[in-house]
Protein backbone atom coordinates (compact mmCIF):
# COMPACT_ATOMS: atom_id res chain seq x y z
CA UNK A 1 0.00 0.00 0.00
CA UNK A 2 1.39 3.14 -0.99
CA UNK A 3 2.13 5.69 2.10
CA UNK A 4 -0.01 9.16 1.90
CA UNK A 5 2.69 12.26 0.86
CA UNK A 6 3.25 14.98 2.93
CA UNK A 7 0.94 17.33 1.59
CA UNK A 8 -2.09 14.47 1.92
CA UNK A 9 -1.41 13.66 5.36
CA UNK A 10 -1.73 17.50 6.49
CA UNK A 11 -4.75 17.51 4.30
CA UNK A 12 -6.09 15.20 6.17
CA UNK A 13 -5.24 16.40 9.93
CA UNK A 14 -6.54 19.46 8.92
CA UNK A 15 -9.77 17.90 8.11
CA UNK A 16 -9.61 15.71 11.09
CA UNK A 17 -9.03 18.50 13.48
CA UNK A 18 -11.92 20.96 11.68
CA UNK A 19 -14.71 18.16 12.06
CA UNK A 20 -13.43 17.69 15.63
CA UNK A 21 -13.35 21.44 16.64
CA UNK A 22 -16.99 21.72 15.30
CA UNK A 23 -18.23 18.85 16.62
CA UNK A 24 -16.50 20.05 19.98
CA UNK A 25 -17.98 23.63 19.46
CA UNK A 26 -21.51 22.59 18.99
CA UNK A 27 -21.11 20.56 22.30
CA UNK A 28 -19.86 23.63 24.15
CA UNK A 29 -23.00 26.13 22.70
CA UNK A 30 -25.16 23.36 24.84
CA UNK A 31 -23.44 24.67 28.06
CA UNK A 32 -24.37 28.26 30.06
CA UNK A 33 -21.89 30.36 31.22
CA UNK A 34 -21.13 30.01 35.35
CA UNK A 35 -21.96 26.93 35.30
CA UNK A 36 -19.61 23.40 35.71
CA UNK A 37 -20.12 22.51 32.34
CA UNK A 38 -19.19 25.75 30.44
CA UNK A 39 -15.87 25.63 32.96
CA UNK A 40 -15.41 22.27 31.84
CA UNK A 41 -16.05 22.40 28.26
CA UNK A 42 -13.49 25.47 27.98
CA UNK A 43 -10.90 24.37 30.41
CA UNK A 44 -10.31 21.54 28.20
CA UNK A 45 -9.02 23.09 25.07
CA UNK A 46 -6.88 25.71 27.77
CA UNK A 47 -5.33 23.09 28.84
CA UNK A 48 -4.52 21.22 25.75
CA UNK A 49 -3.18 24.43 24.54
CA UNK A 50 -1.14 25.48 27.70
CA UNK A 51 0.77 21.68 27.47
CA UNK A 52 1.03 22.59 23.68
CA UNK A 53 2.83 26.00 24.18
CA UNK A 54 5.23 24.88 26.81
CA UNK A 55 6.61 22.14 24.86
CA UNK A 56 6.91 24.16 21.53
CA UNK A 57 8.75 26.65 23.77
CA UNK A 58 11.04 24.60 25.47
CA UNK A 59 11.71 22.74 22.51
CA UNK A 60 12.00 26.46 20.60
CA UNK A 61 14.57 27.57 23.37
CA UNK A 62 16.97 24.50 22.61
CA UNK A 63 16.32 24.86 18.80
CA UNK A 64 17.92 29.05 19.58
CA UNK A 65 20.77 27.64 21.73
CA UNK A 66 21.60 25.31 18.98
CA UNK A 67 21.37 28.72 16.32
CA UNK A 68 23.03 30.77 18.58
CA UNK A 69 26.24 28.52 18.63
CA UNK A 70 26.09 28.64 15.19
CA UNK A 71 25.68 32.29 14.75
CA UNK A 72 22.48 32.11 13.27
CA UNK A 73 19.66 33.98 15.33
CA UNK A 74 19.47 37.17 12.93
CA UNK A 75 16.21 37.63 11.87
CA UNK A 76 14.88 40.42 9.56
CA UNK A 77 13.85 43.72 11.15
CA UNK A 78 10.75 45.00 11.80
CA UNK A 79 9.70 47.30 8.44
CA UNK A 80 7.66 50.75 7.95
CA UNK A 81 5.10 47.92 6.27
CA UNK A 82 3.79 46.23 9.32
CA UNK A 83 2.50 49.42 10.44
CA UNK A 84 -0.49 49.26 8.47
CA UNK A 85 -2.17 47.35 11.14
CA UNK A 86 -1.19 49.93 13.82
CA UNK A 87 -3.73 52.11 12.81
CA UNK A 88 -6.68 49.85 13.16
CA UNK A 89 -5.78 48.05 16.35
CA UNK A 90 -4.86 51.13 18.56
CA UNK A 91 -8.33 52.67 17.51
CA UNK A 92 -9.50 49.07 18.63
CA UNK A 93 -7.91 49.65 21.62
CA UNK A 94 -9.37 53.16 22.36
CA UNK A 95 -12.66 52.25 21.13
CA UNK A 96 -12.92 49.43 23.77
CA UNK A 97 -11.43 50.96 26.51
CA UNK A 98 -13.28 54.22 25.85
CA UNK A 99 -16.80 51.99 26.02
CA UNK A 100 -15.21 49.86 29.43
CA UNK A 101 -14.87 53.16 31.28
CA UNK A 102 -18.27 54.97 29.71
CA UNK A 103 -21.50 54.52 31.67
CA UNK A 104 -24.25 52.84 31.25
CA UNK A 105 -23.36 50.08 30.05
CA UNK A 106 -26.37 49.68 27.49
CA UNK A 107 -25.13 52.63 25.98
CA UNK A 108 -21.64 51.73 25.29
CA UNK A 109 -21.58 47.83 25.19
CA UNK A 110 -17.74 46.52 24.47
CA UNK A 111 -16.16 43.53 23.15
CA UNK A 112 -17.53 41.31 25.24
CA UNK A 113 -21.29 42.94 25.63
CA UNK A 114 -20.88 42.11 21.71
CA UNK A 115 -19.95 38.39 22.34
CA UNK A 116 -22.43 38.08 24.67
CA UNK A 117 -25.38 39.16 21.97
CA UNK A 118 -23.53 36.64 19.49
CA UNK A 119 -23.36 33.90 22.42
CA UNK A 120 -27.22 34.04 23.59
CA UNK A 121 -28.30 31.80 20.21
CA UNK A 122 -26.85 28.39 20.05
CA UNK A 123 -25.74 29.04 16.38
CA UNK A 124 -23.91 32.16 17.34
CA UNK A 125 -22.22 30.54 20.32
CA UNK A 126 -21.33 27.29 18.00
CA UNK A 127 -19.66 29.62 15.43
CA UNK A 128 -18.19 31.77 18.50
CA UNK A 129 -16.42 28.97 20.14
CA UNK A 130 -15.30 27.35 16.66
CA UNK A 131 -13.96 30.73 15.93
CA UNK A 132 -11.86 30.77 19.49
CA UNK A 133 -10.72 27.28 18.88
CA UNK A 134 -9.26 27.84 15.41
CA UNK A 135 -7.81 30.67 16.51
CA UNK A 136 -6.06 28.50 19.24
CA UNK A 137 -4.92 25.59 17.11
CA UNK A 138 -3.46 28.97 14.74
CA UNK A 139 -1.65 29.61 17.34
CA UNK A 140 -0.45 26.44 19.23
CA UNK A 141 -0.29 24.25 15.95
CA UNK A 142 2.59 25.77 14.69
CA UNK B 1 -23.03 62.20 24.56
CA UNK B 2 -22.31 59.20 22.67
CA UNK B 3 -25.39 56.62 22.50
CA UNK B 4 -26.31 53.32 21.78
CA UNK B 5 -26.64 53.33 17.56
CA UNK B 6 -23.09 55.08 17.26
CA UNK B 7 -21.03 52.92 19.00
CA UNK B 8 -22.67 50.13 17.43
CA UNK B 9 -21.87 52.08 13.91
CA UNK B 10 -18.10 52.39 15.52
CA UNK B 11 -17.74 48.99 16.06
CA UNK B 12 -19.10 48.64 12.56
CA UNK B 13 -16.49 50.73 10.88
CA UNK B 14 -13.76 49.47 12.90
CA UNK B 15 -14.56 45.92 11.67
CA UNK B 16 -15.11 47.15 8.47
CA UNK B 17 -10.96 48.82 8.71
CA UNK B 18 -9.70 45.29 9.84
CA UNK B 19 -11.02 43.49 6.81
CA UNK B 20 -10.40 46.28 4.44
CA UNK B 21 -6.60 45.91 5.81
CA UNK B 22 -6.93 42.50 5.87
CA UNK B 23 -8.02 42.68 1.68
CA UNK B 24 -5.42 45.35 0.76
CA UNK B 25 -2.73 43.15 2.30
CA UNK B 26 -4.21 39.92 0.06
CA UNK B 27 -4.31 41.92 -3.16
CA UNK B 28 -0.73 43.65 -2.35
CA UNK B 29 0.93 40.07 -3.16
CA UNK B 30 2.92 40.06 -0.38
CA UNK B 31 4.01 43.64 -0.23
CA UNK B 32 1.77 44.04 2.67
CA UNK B 33 1.40 41.25 5.31
CA UNK B 34 -2.08 40.30 6.66
CA UNK B 35 -3.23 39.71 9.76
CA UNK B 36 -2.26 36.53 9.86
CA UNK B 37 1.77 37.34 8.97
CA UNK B 38 1.33 39.86 11.64
CA UNK B 39 0.72 36.99 14.27
CA UNK B 40 3.07 34.82 13.10
CA UNK B 41 5.88 37.38 13.20
CA UNK B 42 4.93 38.32 17.14
CA UNK B 43 4.12 34.68 18.01
CA UNK B 44 8.15 33.50 16.31
CA UNK B 45 9.53 34.73 19.65
CA UNK B 46 8.93 32.83 22.85
CA UNK B 47 7.23 36.12 24.23
CA UNK B 48 5.16 36.68 21.76
CA UNK B 49 3.77 33.42 21.66
CA UNK B 50 3.51 32.89 25.44
CA UNK B 51 1.31 36.52 25.43
CA UNK B 52 -0.90 35.61 22.61
CA UNK B 53 -1.66 31.92 23.95
CA UNK B 54 -2.22 34.40 27.62
CA UNK B 55 -4.73 36.69 25.79
CA UNK B 56 -6.39 33.53 23.86
CA UNK B 57 -7.12 31.43 26.70
CA UNK B 58 -8.28 34.89 28.95
CA UNK B 59 -10.79 35.43 25.84
CA UNK B 60 -12.14 31.90 26.12
CA UNK B 61 -12.14 31.88 30.11
CA UNK B 62 -14.07 35.45 29.86
CA UNK B 63 -16.57 35.04 26.74
CA UNK B 64 -17.81 31.07 27.47
CA UNK B 65 -17.17 29.94 30.93
CA UNK B 66 -17.27 33.28 33.07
Amino acid sequence: MERPSGIALRHGVTVAVSTAGLGYALIASSTRPFTVAADIVTAVPLAVALVLTIRTMRHRRWSYAVASARGETDRPPWSRRWTVWLAPIVAIGAWELYCFVSVPRVQHPTLSVLIDSLDSSRIGKTVAFASWLSLGWFLVAR
Amino acid sequence: MIGRTTTFVIWALLGAALVGCQIVAALSRGRLPGLGTLVKRVTSRNIGRGVFVLAWMWLGWHAFAR
